[in-house]
C-alpha cells in the first residue's frame, strides 16, 4: 500500500494528509506508526521528526500542508549505504526530470492539430491521384467503367433452373409438362416414351427410329423457323402473291367441291353471299382506310396514286353490286391489290359478277360523254378558247357532279375531266412550239434592235484585224516604265497557214476596233501615276499644329519660322512596306478587310502559349467532307460516352486497390 | 481488241478509257499495231465486252472512291514533312494463319502524295501550357497525322485515267485531227458528247453548263433559251424571252438559271416558268455565280458590279466600278473573288466587302477581251487586242507565259484539268500544260461555222461547248474532265433525292459573303493587330501580372546561320570558356599561395539572427 501512495504522486499523498491531519486529530501519531508497522519499520519516521515537523524550512520535514513533495528531497533522506536497488532507484529518479512540459498556448495547439489532420487527409485523398491522373488524361472514357462483377438480367435458362410452380395455373402446366413421359427432360435427348419404345427394339430399329424422330424434330423446327419468318414480312408485293395463290387454291378447292358435293359447294356459295351481303351494308372498302385516304389526297399530283384510287373504286363498285349475274363466265382475273382488308371470299364473288359491270361502265361512259359534247359545243361558241378554258372545265366539272347520282357515277366524272384537261395540255403544247417556231420570221425586230448597240465593251466586236494590226505602227513606248515580265519567254503561237482561215469582221468594224484600242496608247505612264496617287493616298499624313502669329508676330508676309514648325509637327507612324512595292504593274488595297477581321479570333485560348502555335492546332479540317470517314470518326469521337440504360457508381475504393495489386 | 477501218487517209490508235476518255498513242505504244490491216490504216480500239467489265469494276471501286476527299487546295502554302509515318499497325493476321507475315510492318506511302495531303506543321508541345493540354494536343497531332495518311492512301481508289491526244508517224502534229476523226474512233457514248445544233436565226449564243456537268443552258441573243440534258440531250424546257439575250448562268441546282435580259435579269425554273425579275440586275453583260456564297454577281453595262445572295433574294452590295462596261468577267473559284477586264490592259479583282479593286494590274498594252482563271486559284490568263495571251501567278501577280497568238482572243476558259480554251474568231484553241511550259502550238483546234461567242468546258467530261452566231456545237476534248469526281462535293450522276439533300447542306454551309477575300485562309490567323491592343492595355494596368506572348515565330533570317559565322561563334565561345578556365585556375593557384602564407582562413561566424530559431 506504501508503494501504491508513493506512486500516486506527492500530490495526492498530501492531499489525503492534510485531510486527515484536520479530521483525525490526535489519531495522526497513531496512524503515522501503524502505516509504519505495515511498512516495515521505514527509517525516516523518526517519532522526533515527526514532533519536529514544525520546521518547514528544513527539507526532511516534507508532510506539511503547504509544502511540496519532491521525489529528489525524498530520495535525499534514503541513506546511501542501504541496498543496490534503491540505489538504482534513486539514480534513475535523480537522471529523470519528473516534470510534465508547459501545455501550448490555444493557437498552436490548433495548428498542430489541424497540421496533423491535414497530413493524414493528404495521404488519404493522395491515394486517389494515379487514378484521377489517368482518367483525366484519357482519350475517351466509356461509362460505365469496366468492373468485375456486371449486372445483367439472367437468361431465360438460368432463371428455369430455380423456378418454383406456385400459383395453380403454374402448378398445372408443370404437371403437364414434367407429369406427361412424353416430354423431354433437360439434358436428356429423348423422351420417357421414346426411349420405352426405343428398348422395346432392336438396336438397328432404334437406331433408325432415333434418325427419324431426329429429322422430324428438325423439320419441325425448321417449319417453325419459316412460318415464323413469313409471319412478319410486311412487303406489299408478297402479300399480294400470298392472297393470290390462297384465292386460287380455293378456286380449285370450290370447283372440286362442285364435282364432287355440289349441294356443299352450293351452301358454301350462298354463304359467301351472305358475308358479301353484310360487307356491303357496312360500306368497307369504301375510302375509309388511311391508306386510301391518303392515295385520295396524293391523286391530284400522281398517276400511280391515281391508278390505285380507280383500282379500289372498282374493287368498291364490284362488291356494291348486286350479286344476281352470277352465271356470267369468269373470264378475267381482276387484280387489285389496294387494299389488305380484302377478303377471298369477295374476290371470288367478285370474278363472277365482272363481266356484267363491264358492261355498266360502259354505258355509263357512253352517256357521260354524250353529255360532255353537248356542254363543250355550247360553252366553246361563246367565248375565247384560251381564257374561258378553265373555267368552262369547272363548270362542266360541277355540272357532271350534280348529275352523278351515285358514287361511281362521280368518279367516272372525274376521271373523263382528267383525260380532258390532259388532252388539252397537250394541244396547248403543240400549239404553243408551233408558235414559237413561227414568231421569229414574223415578229418584227423591235425586240433586238437595242440588242446589237448595246453589246460587249470588245465582245461583240470580235472580228480581228489581221492584216491592219501588221501594218498599225505600235506606239512608241518607254520599255523602263512599262513593266513587263523579263524573264519570260515569248512563244509565236501564230500558225501561218492556219490564221488565214481564221475569219473576220469588216474592214470599218476593224477601224473602230483600232481606234478603240489605241484610244490611250500611254497606258502604263497613266497606271504609274495612278498608283503614286494610291500610294500616297494610303500613307497617314503628319499633322502641323503651328499657328501663324501664335508667340511671335503675325500678318501678310510674315512666316513661321522653320524652327517653330518643327517643333509643332506631329509625325505620322512609319508606313509598313507595301506588298506591290517593287511591281510596277500591281495596285494591291492594302486596306484591312474589316467585315472579315470581325470574324478572326483576336486573342489565344487558354493552353497555347503563342499565336502560330494556336493557328497550327487549327490548321487541319475536321469536317466530313475534307477528311477521310474512318479518321472523321476518330476526330469527332466523343471524350466521355455513356451506355443507355447503366447505372453509372461513383468509383469505389475496391479499384482503388486492384490497381495497386496489378501494378 | 477489235480493229476497224478509219474512213480518213491519217491513223492513228486510241484507247478508249473506262469512262469514255479517249487516249491517242503513237504508233510504237500500241502492242498490237503490227498485227492485220495495212499499217497505215489501222486503229485500235477497246472491245465492247473489254471496256463494260472495266467500267464495272471501276464503278465500283468509284462508290469507294467518292468517300476521299481532295484536301489538297487548303493551307497549301504551309511547306508539308514528307517522311512516311507509322499510322496503320501491321495488318491484323487470323487465327489460323502461320508463318511470317509475308509484308510486314505498314503499308509504304509515296512521300510526294503525303506531302501533297500534309496540312503543314503542327503544335508542338513546349508552346502548350499544362501537362495535360501537351498530352491532348500531342494526340491531337497523331489524329490529323492519321487522316492525312488515310486521305493519301485513298489515293489508291482515284484510279480513273485522264484521256490524253498523243500523235503518231503520220499524224504527229495533234491540232490537225478534227472532231469527225475522233468521233469516229471512240465508242458510241462518247461520240454522242460532240453535237452541233444548228440555230442561225437565233443570233449568237451564250451558254453555261450546271456545276456537276450534268445539264446545259443555252441563250441566243434573239430571245431563244433552252435548257437540257446535253448527254442525253433530254429538253427541259425551251423558251423565247421576247427580249435581247445576255448571258445565261445556272444557279445552285439545274432547277434554276438566271438570263441577263434586254433591261432586267430574270430567273427561271426548269420549266422555263419565270420565277424573279431582279430589277435591281439591270442591263447586264455577264453574269457570274458564286456557288458557296450563294452570290449571283453581275457586271453591267453601265460598269456596275452587284452581289445578290439568291438564298436571301437580297441585294450584298452594289457599286461602280467606273472602269466602264464589264462584260469581261470572270470568277477566280478558289476564293470567289471576280477579274475583270477593261480597256487600257487593266485587270482588276473585286470582293464585295470593298469599294476600291482588291487588285489592280496592268496586263496589256491594249483593252483585255478574255480573262479566265483555274480552278485551283493558281493561275490567271488573260488576252488582250494585242494578239498577246499571257499567264500570270495570281497569288504572286507574277507572269510566267506570254505567248503571241494568231489574233486577239474573245473568250478564254480553263478545263478541270487545267486545258486552256482560247476562242478568236471563228476558231477555238485548246492549249496544253500552257500555264508550267511554254508551249509551241495548241494541242486541239477546233473550226466553228461562224464567230464564237462563249466557250465552256464540260465539267468532269471531255467536252467543250461552244456558243457561236449559229448555235451552239459541242467538241470532244481528250483530257479537258477530271475523270475522278467526289459524289459529296458534285455528283453527275445524282438522283433527285441527292440532289435535294446536297441543296440543303450547301445552304447549311453557305459562306457568308463578308469572307471573301483574296486570301481566304486569312480567316484561320489571329487577328494579330487586335490582339496586339488588347495585351498592351492589359500589361499597362499596374496591378495585374503582365501577359508574355509570343506573336510571332522567330524565324532564322537568311545569312544568320552560315559556316562562317558559325564557325566564328564557335571559335570566340572557345576563347571565352578557356578564358574562363584559366582564370578560375589562377585564382585556386593564389589562395593556396595565401593558405601557405597565412594559415587557413577562419570560417566568418554568421551573425545571429532572429530569424534561426524557426530553422
Amino acid at each position: 500500500m506504501g508503494k501504491k501512495s508513493a506512486r500516486k504522486g506527492p500530490r495526492s499523498t498530501s492531499e489525503s494528509l492534510s485531510l486527515d491531519q484536520s479530521e483525525l486529530g490526535g489519531d495522526y501519531d497513531g496512524f503515522i506508526t501503524d502505516i509504519a508497522a505495515l511498512e516495515g519499520a521505514p527509517r525516516f519516521l523518526h517519532t522526533d521528526d515527526v514532533e519536529g515537523s514544525h520546521d518547514l524550512a528544513t527539507p526532511s520535514a516534507t508532510l506539511g500542508p503547504s509544502s511540496k513533495l519532491s521525489l529528489a528531497a525524498m530520495l535525499a533522506s534514503v541513506a546511501p549505504e542501504k541496498g543496490r536497488e534503491v540505489q538504482k532507484v534513486k539514480a534513475q529518479a535523480q537522471a529523470k526530470e519528473w516534470k510534465l512540459s508547459q501545455p501550448l498556448s490555444d493557437p498552436a495547439a490548433k495548428m498542430v492539430a489541424r497540421k496533423a489532420l491535414y497530413q493524414r487527409a493528404k495521404a488519404d485523398l493522395g491515394q486517389w491521384n494515379a487514378l484521377v491522373h489517368s482518367r483525366r488524361a484519357a482519350e475517351t472514357l466509356s461509362f460505365p467503367i469496366r468492373t468485375e462483377s456486371v449486372n445483367r438480367l439472367e437468361t431465360q435458362n438460368e432463371a428455369a433452373t430455380h423456378f418454383k410452380a406456385q400459383t395453380p395455373l403454374e402448378r398445372e402446366v408443370a404437371a403437364l409438362l414434367h407429369g406427361s413421359a412424353s416430354t423431354v427432360k433437360a439434358g436428356s435427348e429423348l423422351s420417357q416414351r421414346e426411349e420405352s419404345i426405343l428398348s422395346n427394339l432392336s438396336y438397328q430399329e432404334a437406331l433408325e427410329k432415333r434418325k427419324e424422330l431426329a429429322r422430324l424434330r428438325a423439320l419441325q423446327s425448321y417449319q417453325e423457323a419459316k412460318m415464323k419468318r413469313q409471319r412478319k414480312i410486311k412487303s406489299r408485293s408478297y402479300r399480294k402473291v400470298v392472297r393470290k395463290q390462297k384465292a386460287k387454291e380455293k378456286l380449285r378447292e370450290m370447283e372440286e367441291l362442285q364435282k364432287t358435293n355440289p349441294e356443299l359447294a352450293q351452301e358454301k356459295l350462298e354463304e359467301m353471299d351472305r358475308t358479301r351481303i353484310t360487307e356491303r351494308a357496312s360500306l368497307k372498302h369504301r375510302n375509309s382506310s388511311k391508306y386510301l385516304k391518303t392515295q385520295a389526297k396524293r391523286a391530284k399530283y400522281s398517276k400511280e396514286s391515281q391508278a390505285n384510287l380507280q383500282e379500289q373504286l372498282d374493287l368498291h363498285r364490284n362488291l356494291m353490286a348486286k350479286a344476281d349475274n352470277e352465271k356470267a363466265d369468269e373470264a378475267k382475273e381482276n387484280s387489285s391489290d389496294s387494299d389488305d382488308e380484302i377478303d377471298l371470299d369477295d374476290l371470288l364473288l367478285a370474278k363472277h359478277q365482272e363481266a356484267s359491270f363491264a358492261v355498266n361502265k360502259n354505258v355509263l361512259k357512253e352517256t357521260i360523254m354524250a353529255e360532255q359534247k353537248t356542254t363543250r359545243s355550247s360553252t366553246k361558241a361563246k367565248k375565247t378558247p384560251k381564257e374561258t378554258r378553265q373555267a368552262v372545265l369547272k363548270k362542266k366539272a360541277q355540272e357532271q357532279l350534280h348529275l352523278a347520282a351515285n358514287i361511281d357515277d362521280l368518279f367516272n366524272v372525274a376521271d373523263h375531266i382528267i383525260d380532258d384537261k390532259i388532252r388539252d395540255r397537250c394541244k396547248q403544247k403543240s400549239k404553243k412550239i408551233d408558235d414559237n417556231q413561227e414568231e421569229p420570221s414574223s415578229d418584227p425586230e423591235d425586240a433586238y434592235e437595242d440588242a446589237d448597240s448595246r453589246a460587249l465593251p470588245m465582245a461583240s466586236k470580235d472580228s480581228q484585224e489581221k492584216s491592219t494590226l501588221n501594218k498599225a505602227p505600235l506606239p512608241i513606248l518607254d520599255p523602263d516604265r512599262f513593266v513587263a515580265p523579263t524573264d519570260v519567254s515569248v512563244p509565236v503561237l501564230v500558225d501561218s497557214e492556219h490564221e488565214e482561215d481564221i475569219e473576220h469582221g469588216g474592214a470599218e468594224q476593224q477601224k473602230a476596233d483600232i481606234i478603240e484600242a489605241f484610244a490611250d496608247d500611254q497606258v502604263d505612264i497613266d497606271f504609274s501615276a495612278e498608283k503614286k496617287a494610291a500610294i500616297l493616298a494610303s500613307k497617314p499624313k503628319d499633322i502641323d499644329l503651328s499657328l501663324p502669329g501664335w508667340g511671335s508676330w503675325g500678318g501678310q508676309g510674315l512666316s513661321i519660322s522653320k524652327r517653330k514648325r518643327k517643333r509643332f509637327i506631329v509625325k505620322a507612324p512609319p508606313v509598313p512596306k507595301r506588298r506591290d512595292e517593287n511591281k510596277g504593274h500591281l495596285i494591291l488595297n492594302d486596306h484591312k478587310n474589316e467585315s472579315l477581321r470581325s470574324h478572326q479570333v483576336n486573342q489565344v485560348p487558354f493552353p497555347f502559349k503563342s499565336v502560330a502555335s494556336f493557328e497550327a492546332s487549327i490548321r487541319a479540317p475536321v469536317g466530313e467532307t475534307f477528311v477521310p470517314r474512318v479518321a472523321f470518326k476518330r476526330l469527332i469521337k466523343p471524350r466521355v460516352s455513356t451506355k443507355a440504360g447503366h447505372v453509372i457508381e461513383p468509383i469505389q475504393k475496391e479499384s482503388l486497390l486492384k490497381r495497386q495489386k496489378r501494378s | 481488241m477489235c480493229q476497224c477501218q478509219n474512213p480518213s487517209t491519217s491513223s492513228m490508235s486510241i484507247d478508249v478509257g473506262s469512262t469514255g476518255k479517249m487516249r491517242y498513242f503513237t504508233k510504237s505504244q500500241t502492242p498490237s499495231s503490227e498485227s492485220g490491216g495495212s499499217k497505215s490504216e489501222n486503229i485500235f480500239i477497246m472491245g465492247a465486252n473489254e471496256m463494260k467489265n472495266a467500267r464495272n469494276v471501276q464503278n465500283k471501286l468509284r462508290k469507294k472512291a467518292n468517300r476521299v476527299r481532295d484536301v489538297s487546295g487548303l493551307k497549301g502554302t504551309r511547306s508539308g514533312r514528307v517522311a512516311p509515318r507509322e499510322h496503320f499497325r501491321s495488318r491484323k493476321r487470323r487465327k489460323g494463319d502461320k508463318g511470317p507475315d509475308p509484308f510486314p510492318g505498314p503499308v509504304p506511302l509515296d512521300p510526294k502524295v503525303l506531302a501533297k495531303y500534309s496540312n503543314g506543321p503542327g503544335v508542338t508541345r513546349n508552346k502548350v501550357k499544362t501537362k495535360f493540354r501537351q498530352k491532348e494536343v500531342e494526340r491531337r497531332e497523331k489524329q490529323i497525322e492519321f487522316a492525312e495518311t488515310l486521305a493519301g492512301k485513298a489515293e489508291l481508289l482515284l484510279d480513273e485515267d485522264v484521256g490524253v491526244l498523243e500523235g503518231d508517224e503520220i499524224q504527229e502534229f495533234t491540232p490537225t485531227i478534227t472532231q469527225t476523226q475522233i468521233q469516229q474512233n471512240v465508242d458510241d457514248i462518247s461520240a454522242t458528247k460532240g453535237f452541233d445544233l444548228n440555230l442561225p436565226q437565233f443570233g449568237p449564243y451564250k451558254a453555261d453548263y450546271t456545276k456537276n456537268g450534268r445539264y446545259l443552258v443555252i441563250g441566243g441573243r434573239r430571245g431563244h433559251v433552252a435548257a437540257f440534258d446535253w448527254t442525253s440531250k433530254n429538253l427541259t424546257c425551251e423558251i423565247n424571252v421576247q427580249e435581247s439575250v445576255h448571258d445565261v448562268k445556272w444557279l445552285h441546282t439545274e432547277n434554276m438559271f438566271a438570263v441577263a435580259q434586254k433591261k432586267w435579269t430574270y430567273i427561271y425554273d426548269n420549266q422555263g416558268i419565270e420565277l424573279h425579275c431582279l430589277k435591281r440586275l439591270d442591263n447586264v453583260l455577264k453574269l457570274e455565280f458564286l456557288p458557296y456564297h450563294f452570290l449571283l454577281a453581275a457586271g453591267s453595262e453601265s460598269g456596275f458590279l452587284s452581289w445578290v445572295d439568291i438564298s436571301l433574294g437580297k441585294l450584298v452590295t452594289q457599286y461602280n466600278a467606273k472602269l466602264g462596261p464589264m462584260g469581261v468577267m470572270c470568277q477566280n473559284p478558289s476564293n470567289a473573288i471576280l477579274c475583270a477586264g477593261h480597256g487600257k490592259g487593266i485587270v482588276t479583282m473585286w470582293s464585295p466587302n470593298m469599294r476600291e479593286p482588291v487588285a489592280k494590274m496592268l496586263a496589256h498594252r491594249q483593252a483585255v477581251r478574255g480573262v479566265a482563271v483555274d480552278l485551283t486559284g493558281t493561275y490567271l490568263a488573260t488576252a488582250g487586242t494585242d494578239r498577246s495571251l499571257k499567264i500570270w501567278d495570281v497569288r504572286q501577280f507574277k507572269c510566267l507565259q506570254n505567248y503571241r497568238i494568231s489574233a486577239g482572243a474573245s473568250q478564254l476558259e480553263f478545263s478541270g484539268r487545267g486545258l486552256l480554251g482560247v476562242a478568236m474568231g471563228n476558231t477555238v484553241e485548246i492549249f496544253k500544260d500552257c500555264c508550267t511550259t511554254a508551249v509551241k502550238y495548241p494541242y486541239m483546234r477546233h473550226r466553228a461555222f461562224k464567230r464564237i461567242t462563249d466557250i465552256h468546258f464540260a465539267p468532269y467530261e471531255d467536252a467543250m461547248g461552244i456558243g457561236h452566231e449559229a448555235g451552239f456545237t459541242s467538241i470532244l476534248v481528250p483530257g479537258s474532265g477530271d475523270p475522278n469526281f467526289d459524289a459529296l462535293e458534285v455528283n453527275p450522276y445524282q438522283t433527285k433525292r441527292q440532289r435535294r439533300e446536297a441543296e440543303v447542306k450547301a445552304l447549311l454551309e453557305k459562306i457568308p459573303s463578308e469572307l471573301i477575300s483574296l486570301d481566304p485562309t486569312q480567316l484561320g490567323d489571329v487577328d494579330v493587330k487586335t490582339f496586339e491592343e488588347k495585351i498592351a492595355e492589359k500589361n499597362s494596368k499596374l496591378h495585374l501580372k503582365p501577359e508574355k506572348i509570343d506573336f510571332e515565330p522567330r524565324y532564322k533570317m537568311k545569312g544568320k546561320g552560315g559556316t562562317a559565322k558559325r564557325f566564328h561563334i564557335k571559335r570566340t565561345v572557345r576563347g571565352e570558356i578557356k578564358m574562363r578556365d584559366l582564370n578560375q585556375k589562377l585564382e585556386e593557384v593564389a589562395q593556396e599561395e595565401q593558405v601557405s602564407r597565412v594559415g587557413k582562413p577562419k570560417q566568418e561566424k554568421k551573425p545571429k539572427s532572429l530569424l534561426d530559431r524557426l530553422k
